[in-house]
């Protein structure tokens, strides 16, 4: 009967523990967790264990830069003194061959600034068609073709204002194909105004006289995302033919200028699609070469010459082809890595976060000042209470009863006074502000006498008569036989040391004097709200406590008991 | 001879330690003091002597509905209410249980009481006679119970009772109170604000880390198996910094992306803005400050029981007494001293409040409206902000004061039933 | 023989001390609060500065960003302590400037030429009683920031006027199942957020005739405009950065600098349905707000040092280092010839982001405070205030009344020490 029933008491008490320890711990599960995640992880509901972090391979989100003016060198990935050169040779910076085909690599520029391309691994790049399989590109380029076709589209004269001032600064390209082809798209759908910008296009669309009563039809095409695709244009051409054919003969004219736009275009498009003859045959694959921009060409598909990065784009130089061929092509991009570089990736975060703020110098003035302040502690803290356990003396328990009273005293309290006091001492900034006004904890001193109290008077006694001094005696005898509760109050001090923040915010100025906590909460500021390497940082300024805490606990607890708090 | 040396040696002892104490605590208390009735706006060398009225500033009323006197006669008058019918209802329980001598004055009391109840909580207003006569009523009342001893053994008991009446005599009369007085003021002024935000704290803190905490250290004490592994985990909160244990739930709390609102999904709760919200300030630092300290004072809980003389049970499981009864009638008593131990050091640590607002609120006071502007907050801005030395000494003086007036309640009040030795 | 090797022993003495007496460079110290890459990025710039001048040593002090730095000046204020230069916001330069201890820069060799090739506007933030004693440095402007994707599936264009931006704030929200999952404006309750609207409106805070306009009628249709957006349900605002609520695109529209763009929203500027940023919509004459920082040098440093600031100032507002950090910042280029070189033009044609807007109407822009030594008092009641509207606590006519009041009590409390 009895048996039972105290059975099911322990399941509700193991219940109920397993429910505390969870509390307990996982908050910190997670934080460790969350440290070795990426970026994009952080930030995805809901929530996932692991990460890809820890996988060979991962897929990153890419997009072919389509612009003429993409293909200029940007500026701002200039180092000072390439700027500064740039500057004074008054030249431009054209870092690319008119062949080079840029990747803009989305997401890849970490936040605040700091972050880079993931520099290690093998990029597998695959460049698509518009059918879904690789793209295509032309090698055998028809010359006369392309003449006929620009000599089609130039002689089309009922054109929008717009579109006929494009195909009149075409026409000097006429000599150069490539150029030709790159800034008709450019003008026509990639560049800053281009003519078959969505909401533009269609509002000027639905301007013309006689369109509105199409309203319902057109409409919908301002809604999407990018310019308008050669299948809506196809599908818009329909609608503004069956609108010229019920349209008064003044607006007809206008109509047809917006037609012939499109055809032009179209036209053209036909034309680029059909001079692609070659597919390729799989994807090109490029290797990180370590403190190098430049890429190491794994696989070219026999057409890439050389590739570098700069900032978060991929540059590729091709031989004996032009990259306009692979303008509307998509682009879909995956890393490989091996084990060592899948490890490097691990503790990204880690190597990230220690880099972005001096948390070497934080920690080696967390460790300094922590230790100095255990060790003092436990000699002056020590002495005080043996004072007050063993030795006699006028005053001695009002001075106890004095010293207790400060730990009623919250440190916050006597921050200004305690300010002016170590400033007047030209402390401010130094490690002696760190150190020394925490070398005497009360509470310690408090242990420390409940400890000594429990050590027999005849020891001390027979230990006098053999000829021990009193100092003799503390060290070789009562220390060792309180070192559970010695343990106990140097691991409180040196948490309190490790730990203290405000303290050492208000007493230091400059990085250099600054510890772990003040160092972390400069560096939450600094990198904003994304917490991968928050919860790194996080992590590493705990792991010595931890070990610490880990590697005493034993006789931290026993301590504990010891002290006998009654 | 011997001895005077003797009593040397025993002061060279404490030098080291005393040095630092006079230093950096004494020294400092007393400076504080005097600088707290100084004006340092311009530098500290040039302070100018203003009496008290850096404290007067603290406490500045600015436009108020009514005078702090009549919210104070309001509110005096609401409690020995409360007081004299909670007394009596006490009484009467004590009645039921044996014969009282003071059974006269139970009865006339509180139908004397009734009798005024209603018509003076509805009209009074600064009558002074009535005012009088319920502060008269009030002592004779004590005076009569004071050897009662029911109520005072069951402290919360009686406190929730003149809470409880306390609020329906609220709504029975005027809106006038000591309360919404404060709180008026508070709008206005960021001290009073900041008092009002530190009480709030503590009083969600506290209670709270105490039970969780006692909850750890029973649990810790009686389990057969793992006892050292439970004991590890949960100490493990107390051993990371304040900065990074913030940080850590500054990313659980995050309002899309937290954990803890995925963990409310389950349970079909949508999300909680925890960060953004004025209400939820202090019971968010709150859910921070118990979990890092919970198991630290569990620990401590823990050196408690097992100093508890083991006879104590085995003597009550022969008489029968189950798992409860052995809590109430053994542990309970018996762990009175930790118990208060535990109450003073969580009381004068949760009073201290500022570095988990500080990392969760961006270094703000809260996310709006000082919702989380704590008293050592102020302290703080009023000091390395505004550098106005007086000022923050006045405040840090008066921080101390509640607590040392708080601690001094803890002490009289538990006087008796806790043997206390140092 | 022997004098000779005496000559030459003493000449070989003399020269091994003298070097050291000569190449002593001497020691400039900066505090400034610019971190993560604006910290390197100025660290990149003084480093090559401290190389071309092998006779000057500038030390960069990073004090941690926020109010750090000026917490400590006024601490080194009083102890005596203050640093070579550091950079200061507009009233806390007042206030150092009423102390006397900032070095007036126009009695500085060539400080005319220079402060004529910076925007005048910018100038405003450092002048006192007519004089000026503080430079620009890193001055930000507070923009509309949108997203293209979001506008394009709605068939909108991005704002021009105030009922503009109102309009499609309302059309860009989205609801689903009763619960908004994105709101179409975003704002942090902050002082700067409602003073860069405010501005839009035709608000000021100090009339042309020095008085506290705190409540005037324009600032109050801006708070009015604001806290209405809020209450229907179209706009959002928090204290706290709005990082989550872009990645998780659920604003569409967000009030902010520009100098943001490259610090903590540039995470969400390197995707693909990223972010443009676009002259803030106007009401009235458009007024861009100006933001940030200053540089003083102080009169307690020696007479050399100060020389050596003066230096390293005309080398960090000269056009090439301007280019460079506004490039690396999305700082505004504070010298006007920045405007004119190829490279700057070039970085604006291949930024998609929109960062050509922070020099658009820079003749026209004001400065987000006055220069009041007292104004920080002011600026803490007018932050309260717009939290309290936004929060409904208080009307946008009481909150503004109360900061006024707030504010002429500052007032009157700075004249009265």
């Amino acid at each position: 009967m009895k048996k039972p029933r105290k059975k099911l008491l322990y399941f509700f008490y193991y219940v109920a523990a397993v429910i505390l320890a969870i509390f307990a711990i996982g908050p910190l599960v997670w934080m460790v967790d969350t440290s070795f995640k990426t970026n994009a992880e952080v930030l995805s509901y809901p929530p996932k264990w692991g990460t890809i972090n820890a996988m060979p391979s991962r897929t990153l989100s890419a997009e072919i830069v389509k612009t003429r003016a993409g293909q200029n060198a940007n500026p701002s990935s200039l180092s000072l003194e390439a700027l500064l050169g740039s500057l004074s040779t008054n030249q431009q910076t054209s870092l690319s061959s008119p062949d080079t085909l840029a990747i803009h690599v989305l997401g890849a520029s970490g936040y605040r600034g700091t972050g880079t391309m993931p520099r290690r691994g093998i990029l597998s790049i695959e460049l698509m068609g518009e059918d879904g399989g690789f793209a295509s590109y032309s090698t055998n380029f028809s010359t006369p073709d392309f003449n006929s076709v620009v000599a089609k589209i130039s002689s089309v004269s009922t054109l929008t204002d717009d579109v006929r001032g494009i195909m009149n600064s075409l026409s000097q390209y006429t000599s150069d194909p490539q150029e030709y082809i790159l800034n008709f798209y450019d003008d026509f759908l990639y560049g800053n105004n281009p003519v078959f910008a969505r909401i533009n296009f269609i509002s000027n669309l639905l301007n013309v006289n006689g369109m509105m009563k199409f309203q319902d039809e057109i409409s919908p095409f301002k809604k999407g995302v990018g310019p308008l695709s050669a299948a809506e244009l196809k599908e818009l051409a329909g609608i503004l033919q069956s609108a010229l054919s019920t349209a008064s003969p003044s607006d007809k004219m206008e109509i047809e200028k917006y037609l012939n736009d499109i055809d032009v275009y179209l036209e053209f498009n036909e034309f680029y699609q059909s001079q692609k003859n070659k597919k390729l045959s799989g994807p090109i694959k490029l290797a990180f070469i370590p403190n190098s921009n430049q890429l190491k060409i794994i696989d070219g598909q026999s057409i890439v010459e050389s590739a570098y990065t700069s900032g978060d784009q991929i540059y590729i130089n091709f031989k004996n082809v032009s990259f306009v061929w692979f303008l509307n092509s998509d682009v879909s991009l995956t890393a490989h890595y091996n084990f060592w570089e899948v490890l490097a990736n691990f503790f990204d975060n880690y190597v990230s976060a220690w880099n972005s703020a001096p948390f070497g110098i934080y920690y080696f003035n967390s460790i300094f000042v922590a230790v100095a302040t255990t060790v003092l502690n436990i000699i002056f803290d020590v002495m005080m209470a043996f004072a007050f356990s063993k030795l006699t003396f006028p005053g001695r328990d009002k001075i106890f009863i004095g010293v207790i009273a400060t730990m009623m005293i919250p440190y916050q309290v006597l921050l200004v006074a305690d300010y002016l006091i170590i400033h007047s001492f030209g402390w401010i900034n130094t490690y002696y502000a760190l150190i020394i006004p925490w070398s005497a904890t009360a509470f310690v001193i408090f242990l420390m006498r409940q400890s000594f109290n429990s050590i027999p008077n005849d020891l001390y006694d027979a230990a006098k008569i053999d000829g021990a001094s009193s100092w003799r005696f503390l060290w070789t005898i009562a220390v060792p036989l309180s070192m559970p509760v010695v343990i106990t109050g140097a691991l409180l001090t040196f948490l309190g040391s490790w730990n203290s923040f405000l303290w050492v915010l208000i007493m230091t100025d400059t990085t250099n004097m600054r510890t772990l906590p003040v160092g972390l909460q400069n560096f939450i500021i600094d990198s904003g709200a994304i917490f991968n390497q928050l919860m790194a940082a996080a992590t590493f300024t705990m792991i010595p406590v931890v070990v610490a805490f880990l590697f005493f606990q034993k006789y931290f607890v026993s301590g504990f008991f010891r002290s006998g708090i009654k | 001879m011997n001895k005077k040396r003797n009593y040397v040696i025993g002061y060279l002892y404490l030098i080291p330690a005393l040095v630092i104490f006079i230093l950096f605590t004494y020294w400092p208390a007393i400076y504080s003091f005097y600088l707290s009735f100084f004006n340092t706006t311009t530098s500290v060398g040039h302070a100018i002597f203003v009496g008290l009225s850096n404290y007067a500033y603290l406490f500045r009323t600015g436009e108020i509905p009514y005078s702090p006197y009549m919210a104070f006669e309001y509110s005096l008058i609401r409690f020995s209410f409360a007081f004299i019918i909670s007394v009596a209802i006490f009484g009467w329980i004590e009645k039921g249980r044996k014969i009282s001598k003071n059974l006269i004055p139970l009865l006339i009391v509180p139908i004397f009481a009734l009798i005024f109840v209603y018509p003076s909580l509805s009209v009074l207003g600064g009558n002074v006679y009535i005012f009088i006569l319920w502060i008269i009523i009030g002592f004779l009342s004590y005076f009569f119970t004071r050897k009662m001893e029911f109520y005072k053994s069951h402290t919360i008991l009686f406190l929730l009772s003149l809470l409880g009446l306390y609020i329906v005599a609220f709504y029975i009369g005027k809106r006038i109170d000591l309360y919404l007085l404060f709180f008026d003021i508070a709008q206005n002024n960021s001290f009073v604000m900041s008092i009002w935000n530190t009480f709030y704290f503590v009083i969600i803190d506290v209670p709270l880390t105490i039970a969780i905490s006692l909850a750890a250290g029973l649990l810790m004490k009686n389990l057969p198996f793992f006892k050292a592994f439970f004991r590890t985990a949960f100490f493990a909160p107390y051993v990371a910094s304040i900065v990074a244990v913030s940080l850590l739930w500054l990313w659980m709390f995050n309002y899309h992306y937290g954990i803890l609102n995925y963990i409310l999904s389950w349970f079909g709760i949508p999300p909680i803005n925890w960060l953004n919200s004025a209400s939820l300030t202090m019971p968010t630092v709150a859910i921070l400050s118990i979990w890092e300290y919970f198991g630290y004072y569990g620990l401590i809980f823990l050196s408690g029981l097992q100093n508890i003389d083991q006879e104590y049970y085995e003597a009550a499981e022969i008489e029968g007494a189950n798992s409860f009864q052995r809590f109430v009638y053994i542990t309970w008593p018996l762990l009175s001293p930790i118990t208060f131990f535990v109450i003073v050091v969580s009381l004068i640590n949760a009073f201290q409040v500022f570095t988990q607002v500080y990392v969760l609120y961006n270094q703000m006071p809260g996310p709006y409206a000082n919702s989380g502007l704590t008293m050592v907050f102020y302290i703080y801005n009023t000091f390395y902000n505004e550098q106005q030395m007086g000022l923050a000494s006045a405040a840090a003086y008066v921080l101390l004061g509640i607590i040392m007036v708080l601690t001094l309640i803890q002490f009289r009040t538990t006087e008796k039933r806790v043997e206390y030795n140092i | 023989m022997r004098n000779k090797l005496i000559f030459l022993v003493s000449f070989a003495l003399i020269f091994a001390f003298a070097i050291p007496v000569f190449a002593q460079p001497v020691v400039v110290t900066f505090w400034e609060g610019m971190g993560a890459k604006l910290g390197t990025t100025l660290q990149t710039i003084t480093n090559l500065f401290n190389k071309e001048n092998p006779d000057i040593q500038v030390n960069l002090v990073y004090l941690g960003s926020g109010n750090e730095v000026d917490s400590k000046l006024l601490t080194a204020l009083a102890a005596n302590t203050l640093p070579t230069m550091a950079q200061v916001k507009g009233p806390w330069a007042a206030m150092l400037v009423s102390k006397g201890v900032v070095a007036p820069l126009y009695e500085f060799p060539g400080f005319t030429q220079l402060a004529s090739s910076i925007y005048s506007p910018l100038l405003v933030a450092g002048t006192f009683n007519g004089k000026i004693y503080t430079l620009p440095f890193n001055r930000d402007v507070f923009d509309l920031f949108v997203r293209p994707q979001m506008f394009e599936q709605a068939g909108l264009t991005y704002p021009k006027t105030m009922q503009e931006m109102a309009q499609d704030a309302k059309l860009l929200t989205v609801v689903q199942n009763g619960k908004t999952v994105r709101y179409g404006l975003g704002f942090r309750t902050t002082y700067r957020q409602f003073t860069a609207v405010a501005y839009q409106f035709g608000g000021s805070y100090i009339s042309p005739d020095g008085k506290i306009t705190i409540n005037s009628p324009q600032n109050v249709a801006a708070l009015t405009f604001l806290v209405n957006l809020v209450k229907e349900g179209y706009a959002y605002a928090k204290f706290d950065y709005f990082d989550n609520e872009l990645t998780t695109s659920s604003v569409a529209m967000l009030l902010g600098g520009s100098a943001e763009l490259t610090y903590d929203l540039s995470d969400i500027a390197g995707q693909s349905d990223g972010l443009v940023m676009v002259p803030i919509p106007s009401d009235v004459t458009f007024k861009p707000m100006l933001h940030g920082q200053n540089i003083a040098i102080f009169n307690t440093a020696t007479p050399e040092q100060q020389q050596a600031a003066w230096k390293y100032l005309q080398f960090l507002l000269s056009p090439d280092i301007q280019l460079y950090w506004a490039m690396q910042t999305g700082y505004i280029p504070v010298n006007k010839q920045v405007a004119d070189l190829p490279q700057w033009k070039d970085f604006v044609a291949q930024n998609q982001n929109g960062i050509g807007t922070i020099m658009v109407g820079l003749d026209q822009s004001a400065d987000y405070a006055p220069n009041l030594p007292w104004w920080t008092d002011a600026r803490e009641a007018i932050r309260t205030a717009f939290e309290n509207a936004v929060h409904f606590t208080m009307t946008p006519q009481q909150a503004l009344d109360w900061a006024q009041q707030q504010a002429e009590q500052a007032y009157a409390s700075y004249n009265a020490k």
